[in-house]
């Protein structure tokens, strides 16, 4: 029964939480005219944890560390800051790449779900990250389904082009936080023991989003720069978002 | 004014040209001195008397008063004549030619009657004093024509009349045909709406040397008051399936200036298109664009209909057809970007949900790293940008990206450079930092190419790229070009490219090359009158080329509606015209698509080989298929005129589409096999450009030797005809004593020479 009453409350929409400002983040917002800006999405997410798992998980750090990354390793003309965009926001349209973390806890108004979907199926690409178990599994879903109604989401297969359109992936890795990868402790959280690469296609077959379930990208971008940090983490971390980019500027 | 000439000098001014003058006086000529002499000082007498009455100058003109009657009256007794030399009747012959082609048919005669029943009237016996005067003075050969001619007894009609005209053919079958006997000339009888000949000047030039004139009768009005006529309708003779297709449809109208008028596109019976024009003023032509879209793949016959206007004398050339051949293939574009770039991801997008387009990309992801798409093997671009022609002309267009001039090397510059000048293939460098001027291709061989010029005022063409974020209007020709046609209502298109948003980031240029053509211009904020043109295009040898300054039309998708297409149908349309038209390696086409069963169908082949290198010792053999299923071999040889062309002719036997395929062999070596498709249908041609073409006419008259008659002067002809300078003839004499003439002259002096006496008081 509490165990209900606890779902149900975290089932309840709640606002965008207010803080922190994206703009206060990013500076000197990007001029939206490079080739490529990474863009982070900003959504609505559940409460009472919505300063602890929200959309800045990570945020500006991760971001940037990958943005360098992105610099070093391919020829995309690539604009130094990324940018944080509300869902509803029409300057999305501009960015055909979005960035979504912490997934698990999200919590979209309707005007949000309509935005993400149309952005979708305008040929936009959502690359979500950083959530883990089944309960966020499940309200991912739930909120996803809303997006895009009736689509289904499928284990992406490791011959599928986006694990080797730039690198070639060959294995699916469990990217721990960094507590967990410094310490050795277990990589999982929750009961999400094993990563998956999930995604769903639009009518024509194009791949429009990637879902990294059980694992944490974000954090390796994040603290990759740090001595200690497993570099097994971070590289997969770097080749799979790379991978990703190239894939929805090629595909 | 020959009619009063006759009237004056009792004959038309050709017997005075024909005929030499002269007296037949009954008495000496020293006696016509005397009496000439004699009036004059006759005259000169009976004024003698009164000068002291008048002043020298009226007395000088009294006695001219005198003179004149008494001088014509010498002149009458001195009976002048005409010496004519004349054909011995029926010593010589006489060809009639009459054109029994459709046009005849076109009733713009006196009481609406018909041109052919004009001539019917004229040439059946009885009937006309032409047809007999002209059988009394000679043996008379009839000749009926339209396409061809053909012998016949007397005039005789036909069931079905001819679809062309060709005079020239004619002429030479009865040169031909009466080279054996005395020809005093050939009488044609027509409207000299020849659609056909292609050698009239000279088939004249022969006559004119055998000396037989050409005595062409114009049957018809000059000109059409009121009439709107389709005189021609030119589109692409292939297209992709599903592709816009766009017709010139060339009107011309007369008593309708200003009016609206629907034109109409059928496919079979089913409306395609409709839309409304404007006619132009007297006799203007004017060319209207149409776009429609070919669905279904086969030979497809499009039907154009200007809806019939009150008071039109001809509306069978209301309708012209057009024939497309409607591809279902997959013609290879080839696509190479230097970085990963949005722009990339959804051409191939747009490209990929249209199966008529194989859309084979190369993207430089990073620095020596490569990623290939749409390639069928792995040998496909295995070692990059081609660098063999075989290789490099198998695509049919080529799209570079944001890739700097030197990622190429100077051959394989030249190579895409003949890719569009000789193998005529479809080219389009799209925007970006690295292409244009700002991608260093100034002084390379792609800067002949493109339709832009990248060297500025200072010939360095060094401006860098600008960054800037701006929106885009039509250019003239971009309103009805079937790359920015995004909707066949004018309007609709120009409403859909104003709400299109904003692009970013242009490369600058020096504006267009002479002869280019732009499509899209950019409303920049600091441009002043028109904009820099972002998408132009020119042809370049046998090929074309498309520059697009920009590599964001992305957001034509990304920010409209998912529901609207404006992207897709920008770039779909993009990739069918880069590569519609553009020819292969083997291929045959017929010099029309439309012919009439008078007619013989030339079949052209080309053959080359995967280089485009022609090849002039292929066997080439055609098959033609009827629409009864009857098939017949054609071989074909190569003309001597043009390298690797080959060239047969096919005599059709049934209307309807026929289906012509052609087998390329090198040796025991099969290259392959072309295909193409002509219809044989009565068509509406003769009404086309229909009215009676008196300079034709007048012309070939003149060039022969000859003279042009109207039907009312035809009664003059058999006359005419019958006067000749050399030759076995007889002389005639004309009386020239009567004319009115001379009677009005004396008249007029008695007269003169009363009044003034009794003006002055001496009557």
């Amino acid at each position: 029964m509490l165990l209900f009453f606890v779902h149900a409350l975290a089932q309840r929409r709640r606002p965008p939480v207010p803080l922190p400002e994206p703009d206060a983040f990013s500076g000197t917002m990007d001029d939206g005219k490079s080739e490529f800006t990474f863009v982070r999405s900003v959504h609505t997410g559940l409460g009472p944890w919505a300063y602890y798992k929200g959309w800045y998980t990570d945020w500006p750090k991760a971001d940037r560390q990958f943005i360098l990354g992105i610099q070093r390793l391919t020829n995309i003309g690539v604009a130094e800051r990324g940018k944080a965009i509300p869902l509803t926001d029409p300057a999305i349209f501009q960015y055909p790449f979005v960035y979504a973390v912490e997934v698990g806890h999200l919590n979209l108004t309707d005007p949000e779900a309509a935005a993400l979907g149309e952005y979708l199926r305008r040929g936009g690409f959502l690359f979500c990250d950083d959530f883990w178990g089944t309960w966020e599994w499940e309200n991912f879903r739930q909120n996803i389904e809303r997006v895009l109604p009736g689509k289904k989401i499928v284990d992406l297969d490791l011959t599928h082009p986006i694990f080797h359109c730039y690198y070639d992936i060959g294995e699916i890795i469990q990217v721990p936080n960094v507590g967990a990868a410094l310490y050795e402790r277990n990589t999982h959280e929750q009961d999400g023991i094993v990563p998956h690469c999930r995604g769903i296609f639009d009518d024509t077959g194009r791949l429009m989003v990637v879902i990294n379930w059980n694992t944490d990208l974000g954090d390796a971008w994040e603290w990759a720069d740090l001595p200690g940090f497993p570099a097994r983490y971070s590289t997969y971390a770097y080749q799979m978002g790379i991978n990703a980019i190239i894939y929805a500027m090629s595909h | 004014m020959t009619e009063i000439f006759e009237f004056f000098f009792k004959y038309r001014p050709l017997v005075y040209q024909k005929g030499a003058f002269a007296f037949q006086a009954p008495w000496p000529a020293a006696l016509t001195w005397v009496l000439l002499a004699a009036a004059i000082v006759l005259s000169w007498l009976l004024y003698r008397q009164t000068a002291a009455v008048f002043t020298p100058r009226w007395r000088a003109l009294f006695l001219l008063l005198r003179a004149v009657p008494l001088l014509l009256l010498i002149f009458i007794f001195l009976q002048p004549v005409l010496l004519l030399k004349s054909v011995i009747p029926q010593k010589g012959h006489v060809a009639i030619a009459y054109d029994v082609s459709k046009s005849m048919e076109i009733e713009d005669g006196p009481g609406g009657e018909s041109r052919l029943d004009q001539v019917r009237n004229l040439l059946t016996p009885g009937m006309h004093p032409f047809l007999d005067e002209l059988g009394r003075k000679f043996q008379l050969r009839f000749f009926r024509f339209s396409g061809q001619a053909e012998r016949v007894a007397g005039f005789e009609d036909l069931p079905r009349r001819g679809n062309i005209t060709s005079i020239e053919q004619v002429l030479n079958r009865v040169a031909e045909e009466m080279s054996d006997v005395s020809l005093a000339g050939i009488v044609l009888v027509t409207d000299g709406a020849d659609n056909r000949s292609t050698g009239l000047a000279a088939a004249a030039a022969r006559l004119r040397a055998a000396n037989t004139p050409v005595y062409p009768v114009g049957v018809g009005a000059g000109s059409l008051p009121r009439d709107a006529e389709i005189l021609r309708v030119t589109g692409p003779r292939k297209v992709l399936k599903d592709s816009l297709i766009e017709a010139d449809v060339t009107i011309r109208s007369r008593g309708y200036a200003g009016r609206k008028a629907r034109l109409q596109v059928l496919a079979g019976s089913r409306p395609l298109q409709s839309t409304e024009i404007t006619l132009g003023s007297d006799g203007e032509v004017k060319t209207h664009k149409v776009h429609f879209t070919g669905d279904a793949a086969g030979a497809r016959i499009f039907t154009f209909r200007l809806d019939p206007l009150g008071g039109e004398v001809v509306t069978q050339n209301n309708e012209n057809n057009m024939l497309v051949r409607i591809e279902d293939e997959q013609p290879a574009i080839l696509y190479v970007e230097g970085e990963p770039r949005w722009v990339y991801a959804f051409i191939r997008r747009a490209a990929e949900e249209d199966r008529n387009l194989q859309l084979t990309t190369l993207l430089r992801q990073a620095d020596g790293k490569f990623l290939r798409q749409g390639v069928e093997d792995a040998s496909v671009l295995a070692k990059g940008f081609p660098l063999e022609k075989a290789e490099l002309f198998r695509y049919k267009a080529i799209i570079v990206g944001s890739v700097e001039a030197s990622f190429f090397s100077f051959d394989q510059m030249r190579l895409i450079s003949d890719f569009v000048s000789r193998r005529g293939g479809g080219f389009l460098m799209l925007g970006g930092r690295n292409s244009f001027g700002q991608g260093g291709y100034l002084n390379t061989p792609l800067e002949d190419v493109l339709p832009v010029n990248l060297r500025d005022a200072g010939g360095t063409g060094n401006a860098g790229w600008r960054e800037l974020e701006y929106k885009v209007r039509l250019g003239s020709y971009g309103k009805v070009h079937p790359v920015t046609r995004l909707s066949m209502d004018e309007d609709e298109n120009a409403k859909r490219w104003g709400s299109a948003p904003a692009l970013v980031g242009i490369n600058p240029t020096a504006g267009v090359k002479p002869g280019a053509t732009v499509l899209l211009e950019g409303i920049l904020p600091d441009a002043q009158g028109t904009g820099p043109a972002v998408l132009a295009f020119q042809r370049y040898g046998r090929g074309r080329a498309m520059a697009l300054l920009t590599g964001s039309t992305w957001r034509w998708r990304m920010e409209q509606d998912h529901r609207d297409n404006f992207h897709e149908l920008f770039w779909r349309q993009m990739l069918r015209w880069l590569v519609n038209e553009v020819p292969d390696a083997l291929a045959l086409e017929t010099e029309r698509h439309s012919y009439s069963l008078e007619e013989t169908v030339l079949l052209r082949a080309e053959a080359n080989d995967a280089s485009f290198i022609p090849l002039n010792n292929a066997q080439v053999n055609a098959r033609v298929k009827s629409p009864s299923g009857q098939i017949a071999g054609v071989p074909l040889s190569w003309s001597v005129e043009r390298e690797g062309i080959y060239q047969g002719r096919f005599k059709p036997l049934e209307d309807g589409i026929h289906e012509v395929s052609v087998d390329f062999d090198f040796g025991s070596r099969s290259l392959g096999t072309a295909r193409t498709t002509f219809r044989v249908a009565e068509s509406g041609e003769e009404f086309r450009d229909a009215a009676q073409n008196t300079r034709l006419l007048s012309q070939l008259a003149g060039d022969t030797g000859g003279r042009y008659y109207t039907l009312a002067q035809a009664r003059h002809l058999p006359e005419d005809i019958s006067y000749v300078e050399s030759g076995v003839a007889q002389v005639e004499t004309r009386d020239l004593w009567d004319m009115p003439a001379v009677f009005i002259l004396i008249a007029a002096a008695v007269s003169a020479e009363w009044i003034l006496r009794k003006r002055k008081g001496l009557a």
